[in-house]
């Protein structure tokens, strides 16, 4: 997969359309709910909602993946792609754009980016961002909880290893 | 500095063993270590909330260090052989062998600092493959000839270890007492037992009990991003340590060797390396060991090619490069329905070893292993979790992650793997690195033997995890459509006759005497799936002994 993702990111620096650093800047200070990203967190909600947990907003991924944007610029031009799309189709429902749908109309936008065919460009794009949520989400401790993931692993450690796990034993 | 008696080139397993060794006999040695000192504490990122997000935190990249040769064609045939990941299909999708990471670290202590940490004794009979089997190379010693020095190592670093220990015999136990299995490779055990298979625990240098001021594990799971808990004996915290404690040993990091200089009378005279600025220095030495791990050092030797010794250093039968065997090895992953909690405990704390005899294996001639491979597969925090396990999206996923965190159990199986006349290690055409030195280029290619071995691998990791209660397979890698090793072995392998190996039983080459190798460059054969970094060690500890002794 790391083989796959690495050739996939060239890709689409090559092909898509590179947001410049300046232009990528300027659409994350824009204020929130603004500019070309304002689709960014309310999708980010939507992959991961606010449940015993917190949603990806509340811990930052949004901001986390703009920041890793500005090293790459193939991810940045893979989230306002993203993020236009989903404001296209947000439209083609009648609504204003994306972040103006409830619940229930942002998981069926997400439902066709995401569950669409196969290999499709948009598809990989939908999910290689999916992919990069997780991996800031998940290093939240805040996400843990829940999970039977008393982490980090040092210093505690994990010196019940060879019982059951707390969720068997309680 | 007055000039020291020997000159390491290389601080892993086999420079630091060699190092220590001579130290403790009062000679003066000066290693030379290509990359930085890593800090246990500074440097690995096991405490932190992002821990998950790197493996290794790699100080000196590694990858392009190296370039590679054409990989072969895979065919339909072995199709049941293809990686994949129940999420995202085909991890390979061309129908050409890719090649993947020849992983390693340059660094103080070297690959040790992020192995697992298992170190096994070679089965006896993995000596004798060309004489029992037809295969591969003789060792031009006994198992007897290392056993003491098995001893040796196991006894400094502080090896954990099961009391039974087969056919490997043992001329005193082990230093620590084994490791309780995790409650997971308890579930692996169970299956392995409906199956008639031995289930035991691994020999690691983790700690078990408090030794020699390291404490003991406390089971965290991270070997491989490296101990901040400094139980795992790493060569650096270990043999290192000890060597500068005598006061005979220095070492100087961020040196890349770039050529051996000769002399007439068939010597080393002197190694050429470059400081951290990039200026060249030249040192000398009575003795020159190189330990830069069976892809570097056949590298430095062809690179010291010279009027002297026109096809490379100490190449004078040509096989410093050839006989290059890697890790073979498949990895299958599997959700078990009850939740194990299985991201705690040693990677590899437990293994199978019923196969691991060179003719264990019907049909096909070379042994392997099978051991839990939950940390070995990454799949032991919620990061990994979310992108390989469970996928999906919404309060779905959320509610897949709270329900199947910490269930996937798995099987790391890594077996013989036999010289062939297209795996080898030459010098790249073109690639140079900044010293204007040619890059080593890796030439893989996996033949018929490799390929049915590989299958049996296969095969028995989905009848142990079936066994164990975990028939729902979500992830399955291996060797056959990507080139990833870690252990490579055989480059420059050891012999008793001048025209077909490169150094003698000693570690010494047959030509020029004062030259000596000491890593897994010297293997005549890789062994049924064995850990090398014991034998790395033995080798080198016996390779010392022998120069104080003024033997060989």
């Amino acid at each position: 997969m790391l083989l796959n993702r690495r050739v996939f990111f060239k890709l689409i620096a090559v092909l898509g359309c590179p947001l410049s650093a300046r232009a990528l800047a300027a659409a994350a200070e824009v204020p929130e709910g603004r500019g070309p990203l304002r689709a960014l967190a309310p999708f980010l909600d939507t992959l991961l909602p606010e449940d015993v947990t917190p949603s990806a907003s509340q811990l930052g991924v949004d901001k986390a993946l703009i920041e890793q944007a500005r090293r790459d610029r193939g991810l940045g031009a893979m989230l306002v792609s993203a993020c236009n799309w989903l404001d296209s189709a947000a439209r083609k429902g009648g609504a204003e754009d994306f972040a103006a749908l409830d619940e229930t109309g942002r998981e069926a936008v997400v439902r066709t980016a995401l569950d669409g065919p196969e290999r499709s460009l948009g598809g990989r794009y939908f999910s290689v961002i999916r992919e990069e949520a997780f991996h800031h989400y998940y290093a939240h401790p805040d996400s843990w909880r829940g999970l039977g993931f008393r982490g980090p692993p040092q210093y505690e450690g994990f010196r019940d290893h060879a019982e059951p796990p707390q969720e068997v034993r309680s | 500095m007055t000039a020291p008696s020997v000159v390491v080139i290389g601080s892993g397993a086999g420079g630091a063993a060699f190092a220590w060794a001579l130290c403790q006999a009062g000679v003066k040695v000066h290693i030379l270590e290509a990359g930085p000192k890593y800090d246990p504490r500074a440097d690995y990122r096991l405490a932190l909330p992002d821990w998950e997000q790197q493996r290794f935190p790699e100080k000196v990249p590694t990858a392009g260090r190296q370039t590679h040769g054409p990989l072969q064609a895979l065919e339909p045939r072995w199709e049941g052989l293809r990686s994949w990941n129940h999420l995202s299909g085909r991890l390979i999708e061309s129908n050409r062998r890719a090649f993947g990471d020849y992983s390693h670290v340059v660094g103080v202590g070297g690959s040790t600092l992020h192995f697992t940490g298992e170190v096994h004794r070679l089965h006896p009979d993995a000596m004798r493959m060309r004489t029992r089997f037809g295969v591969a190379a003789d060792w031009p010693l006994e198992y007897g000839d290392l056993e003491p020095y098995y001893l040796q190592a196991e006894r400094l670093i502080g090896v954990a270890g099961p009391g039974d220990p087969g056919v490997r015999r043992r001329s005193a136990p082990y230093p620590q007492p084994p490791h309780p299995m995790s409650y997971a490779s308890q579930r692996l055990a169970k299956g392995c037992a409906e199956l008639g298979l031995s289930w035991t625990p691994n020999p690691v240098v983790s700690l078990s009990e408090p030794y020699d001021g390291r404490p003991s594990c406390n089971y965290c799971g991270g070997c491989t991003r490296g101990c901040p808990w400094l139980d795992k004996g790493t060569a650096d915290i270990t043999y290192i340590a000890k060597a500068l404690a005598t006061g005979h040993c220095t070492l100087d990091t961020e040196c890349p060797v770039v050529r051996l200089e000769l002399d007439t009378d068939d010597r080393v005279r002197a190694a050429v390396y470059a400081d951290v600025a990039g200026n060249l220095h030249r040192i000398e030495a009575d003795v020159f060991a190189v330990a830069c791990g069976a892809v570097e050092t056949p590298r430095l030797l062809l690179n010291s090619a010279s009027p002297q010794a026109p096809d490379g250093l100490a190449n004078e039968s040509g096989q410093v490069g050839k006989n290059f065997m890697e890790t073979l090895f498949w990895t299958s992953s599997a959700l078990h329905p009850e939740p194990l909690g299985s991201h705690r405990g040693l990677p590899s704390d437990s293994v199978c070893w019923d196969y691991n005899a060179p003719d264990a294996i019907p049909g096909v001639v070379g042994g392997c292993r099978f051991s839990a491979a939950m940390a070995e597969a990454d799949l032991v925090g919620p990061i990994n979790y979310a992108k390989r396990v469970v996928g999906g999206w919404g309060r779905a996923h959320k509610a897949q992650m709270r329900e199947q965190f910490g269930r996937v159990l798995g099987i790391n199986a890594i077996g013989e793997s036999l010289p062939d006349p297209e795996s080898f290690v030459g010098l790249d055409p073109q690639a140079k690195d900044y010293f204007g030195q040619r890059k080593a280029r890796i030439h893989s290619h996996l033949s018929e033997p490799e390929l049915q071995r590989l299958s049996f691998m296969a095969e028995r990791a989905r009848d142990i995890l079936k066994a164990a209660g975990a028939d729902k397979l979500i992830e399955e890698y291996g060797s056959y459509d990507a080139f990833n090793s870690t252990h490579v072995f055989g480059t420059c392998r050891m012999g008793t006759d001048p025209e077909t190996s490169v150094v003698d039983a000693f570690c010494r080459s047959h030509r020029w005497r004062n030259l000596l190798v000491v890593d897994a460059s010297v293997f005549p054969s890789s062994g049924g799936g064995e850990s090398p970094s014991l034998t790395i060690n033995a080798l080198a500890l016996r390779a010392a002994a022998a120069l104080v002794k003024g033997n060989a």
